[in-house]
């Protein structure tokens, strides 16, 4: 009788798929090179745990997870996302914890011949910056907050947010209204004098924003685990911000509810294990309390 | 009500579809009518360039557009104008990515057209422009204004291009669909629905208009004469 | 009217023939008609004359396809007023209606017209761009059958009282019946032209007396007064081109095969006895076969199967009376 064989055989092939364990994670965009790396690692020492990455803009990630997108570990470019997971008891109460601190660098076009640095803006050539839209991207808020720190943006007292705007700490202004674009709440004077025109450009993440500054720019506010990696490192060359000289990226993962199954877990302890630390550092993030 | 920047976004993206929608008449009139009854060398290929655009994700014809667009790219140096960014940019994107299902669908309506019609109106000694205006347009608009309306439509909704190509700059390049995706994304559920709302009712109305546009014509033409 | 074309594509053809008045041209479908009519119109590319090298707009002809090709989203005096221009078109379109007798359709569509109706309309709506000459395809071919021949007769009587020569294509003899100069064309070249009833009752080929309804066509041999037919002896006066001992085609009308009535003496010479294998109605008239040294078809006036009451199966004579019987080369 063949018929037993085969039903053996598609009963092992099940079997094994059944057998093999499955992390799923929900990543914001700048982990792209850092966490590849760290799930090969683990995947390696963990022969049979598979893990599945989904990266996205953090915002646009949680609004999925809010509606149900399957996933066990969420990785957030910030710490705003994870507590609203949280307070919506969408979390597994306890596991939310800060992993890195992101860390805003000033990318240029190594064509452009400039300097690395803030001053390198005021170059006429420099007419249109990427950053990524800090009505949603935590990227883009510390590009802002960058600029604004240097003296390159200045608030505007006669801006739609009206004659408070100025006196409001990084973490009061409301981010998400800001949705006229900078110049109607900051003053880029400081970037546009004698420029033809100057203006920014958003990306609907860092990511895309990288994008933007590699193919059109030429200068870009971007994520410091991107430009080490790829292309950006190849055509440009970058200037890092100094720690606390923007709004702090303070990046954060919670698991999901009801998610917290060993496979998961040893997932979770891996990237808090000094190897994964040594990984993330390696790939541009600084560890939080650094 | 929506706030006052989402008004900015639905007048940039109609005035984007508008001038996208025109530009295509002109340019789709033409071709669709050689691509309908001319042969030439090498058709079958022209007629494949000109549905690539349906292949390729928006995203990724955006991306393509952009480095097109961009300040090293072919049209700068054909033109020596950068439309990476630029409202110019928009409108050419549109107009790009819009072609093939115009052209498919004015394509349809002139070969839908009876041959005889054209080749009696030829022998009527009556010039080229009458024949247009009297014989061919008053039997095709229909299909070309379904084109037309598609291309609109399309042009309103379309993501992907223009958010590559665009930057998202409020005013400027950030058309309704962006600016909705931005609200989402920051979060604004209630100020993104009332958005979204306002937006359905205003395409509502505007294809309500067509079709009732479509049927006093129909009407008209159906009781003078 | 001298009408010399030759086409290359889509179909073959040399031709050269005279329009005089209404001139009809004949042939099977596929020989060229339509081609040669849209050559003429300057619709597909051919070389010479009238008109050659022109574009169709500065062709003086009045071209009616043969679906007439109305357009659709027009009345009827819309599309005669279609070639007019200037203040006057729309009191000139109603003129011309009123000429080919529908003044009181101008404001229908085509699609509310008749066939006949319409065709008059594209009758009107070519004279408006005041042609020399006419072209009709297959005319014949949207017409109702039962009023075809009334229709027709009413298009022709309108053509020639414009005075304006025409020439209509067809497959169809009944037209071929009411030209003033008749044109058979084989395939890509012209077989006789002629008066009408000189082609009709001495065609000049065998092909040309297959498609003007010649219903009997024997191979033949001519003899010093007369031809053998599958030895079958008829006397007749041979015509000047015929030799003795020459093969030729023999042709008679199923209509003028005679039949010889019982009480009468039978006719001197070509009387062939034999059966009536079948007879049946054919409209008012009566089609049959006579099966007897050679087989013919016969057609009986209803008169005379009224006297005769001819049945089937019964023993019959008739008589190949020499005027009727029409020579060919072979």
């Amino acid at each position: 009788m063949r018929l037993p064989g085969w039903i053996a055989f598609w009963a092992a092939i099940l079997g094994l798929a059944w057998a093999g364990a499955e992390v799923r994670v929900a990543a914001a965009s700048d982990l792209q090179y850092a966490l590849g790396e760290m799930v090969r690692a683990f995947e390696a020492k963990n022969p049979g745990v598979k893990v599945v990455v989904v990266y996205g803009s953090s915002g646009r990630l949680y609004a999925q997870l809010t509606q149900g997108l399957e996933a066990d570990l969420f990785f957030s470019a910030d710490g705003l996302y994870p507590r609203l997971l949280e307070a919506r008891g969408l979390a597994e109460p306890g596991t939310r914890r800060a992993y890195a601190q992101g860390r805003v660098v000033l990318w240029l076009d190594r064509r452009l011949g400039l300097k690395p640095g803030l001053e390198a803006l005021k170059d006429p050539r420099i007419t249109r910056l990427a950053i990524a839209n800090p009505v949603h991207a935590p990227y883009g808020r510390a590009a802002i907050t960058l600029l604004e720190r240097y003296g390159l943006l200045r608030r505007r007292p006669d801006g739609p947010l009206g004659r408070s705007f100025p006196s409001l700490s990084w973490e009061e202004i409301p981010w998400e209204r800001l949705t006229q674009g900078v110049e109607a709440y900051w003053d880029t004077e400081p970037l546009r004098r004698g420029k033809p025109q100057f203006g920014f450009v958003y990306g609907e993440n860092i990511a895309h924003a990288a994008q933007m500054a590699l193919n059109a720019t030429g200068a870009g506010l971007l994520a410091l685990p991107l430009v080490l990696q790829g292309s950006l490192a190849e055509a440009g060359h970058h200037w890092l911000a100094p720690p606390g000289s923007h709004l702090p990226l303070e990046q954060t993962y919670v698991i999901l509810r009801g998610r917290a199954r060993p496979e998961v877990l040893a997932f979770q302890r891996w990237v808090e294990s000094p190897e994964g630390r040594t990984l993330l550092r390696r790939y541009g993030f600084a560890l939080p309390g650094e | 009500m929506p706030e006052p920047q989402f008004w900015t976004a639905l007048r940039l993206s109609l005035e984007v579809a508008s001038l996208a929608s025109s530009f295509l008449l002109l340019l789709g009139i033409p071709l669709a009518w050689s691509l309908a009854f001319h042969r030439f060398p090498g058709k079958p290929l022209v007629e494949a360039v000109l549905l690539l655009p349906l292949v390729l994700p928006p995203t990724v014809l955006g991306f393509y557009l952009l480095l097109f667009l961009g300040p090293e790219g072919p049209w700068q140096r054909i033109t020596g104008l950068t439309w990476a960014f630029r409202f110019e940019g928009l409108v050419l994107a549109s107009v790009l990515f819009s072609l093939p299902f115009t052209l498919t669908a004015y394509r349809e309506a002139f070969l839908a057209l009876d041959p005889n019609l054209l080749e009696v109106a030829r022998t009527l000694g009556v010039p080229r422009w009458r024949v247009w205006r009297h014989v061919i347009l008053p039997l095709v608009w229909p299909g070309l204004l379904s084109g037309t309306l598609l291309a609109f439509a399309h042009t309103l909704g379309e993501f992907g291009v223009v958010l590559m190509v665009g930057g998202s700059i409020p005013g400027k390049t950030q058309m309704v669909s962006i600016y909705l995706y931005d609200l989402v994304q920051a979060l604004r559920f209630a100020e993104a629905a009332r958005a979204a709302f306002v937006l359905l009712l205003v395409s509502l109305a505007i294809l309500v208009a067509v079709r009732l546009l479509e049927r006093r014509w129909r009407a008209w033409r159906s009781t003078t004469g | 009217m001298e009408v010399h074309y030759r086409v290359r594509w889509p179909v073959r053809l040399e031709v050269g023939f005279q329009v005089r008045g209404f001139t009809v041209l004949l042939g099977k479908s596929g020989v060229g008609k339509t081609t040669l009519l849209r050559a003429l119109a300057g619709l597909v590319p051919g070389e010479g004359r009238p008109y050659g090298g022109l574009p169709p707009e500065r062709r003086p002809v009045g071209y009616l396809p043969q679906d007439l090709a109305l357009f659709p989203h027009m009345t009827a005096w819309e599309n005669v007023a279609f070639p007019l221009k200037g203040p006057g078109r729309r009191a000139k379109a109603l003129a011309l209606l009123a000429r080919v007798g529908l003044e009181a359709h101008a404001h229908k569509r085509p699609s509310q017209l008749s066939g006949g109706q319409r065709q008059r309309v594209a009758l009107a709506r070519a004279l408006a761009r005041e042609p020399e000459l006419l072209l009709l395809d297959e005319p014949t071919s949207a017409l109702d059958p039962l009023t075809k021949g009334q229709v027709l007769g009413e298009l022709v009587g309108l053509i020639r009282r414009e005075g304006l020569p025409a020439l209509a294509v067809s497959h169809d003899p009944l037209l071929a019946g009411m030209a003033d100069w008749l044109v058979v064309m084989g395939q890509g070249v012209i077989l006789q032209e002629g008066l009408p009833a000189e082609v009709l009752s001495s065609p000049a080929r065998v092909e040309v007396a297959r498609l003007l309804g010649y219903e009997n066509l024997f191979p033949a041999q001519a003899l010093a007064e007369g031809v053998e037919v599958a030895g079958v002896r008829l006397r007749l006066a041979l015509p000047p081109w015929a030799r003795p001992g020459e093969r030729v085609w023999l042709g008679v009308r199923a209509a003028e095969v005679i039949v010889v009535r019982p009480e009468r003496p039978p006719p001197p010479e070509n009387v062939l006895e034999g059966v009536l294998e079948s007879l049946h109605p054919e409209g008012l008239a009566y089609r049959g076969v006579f099966r007897g040294p050679l087989e013919l078809q016969i057609l009986l006036p209803r008169h005379i199967q009224e006297r005769l009451h001819l049945r089937a199966g019964q023993g019959l004579r008739v008589v190949l009376k020499p005027r009727y019987l029409h020579l060919m080369p072979g």
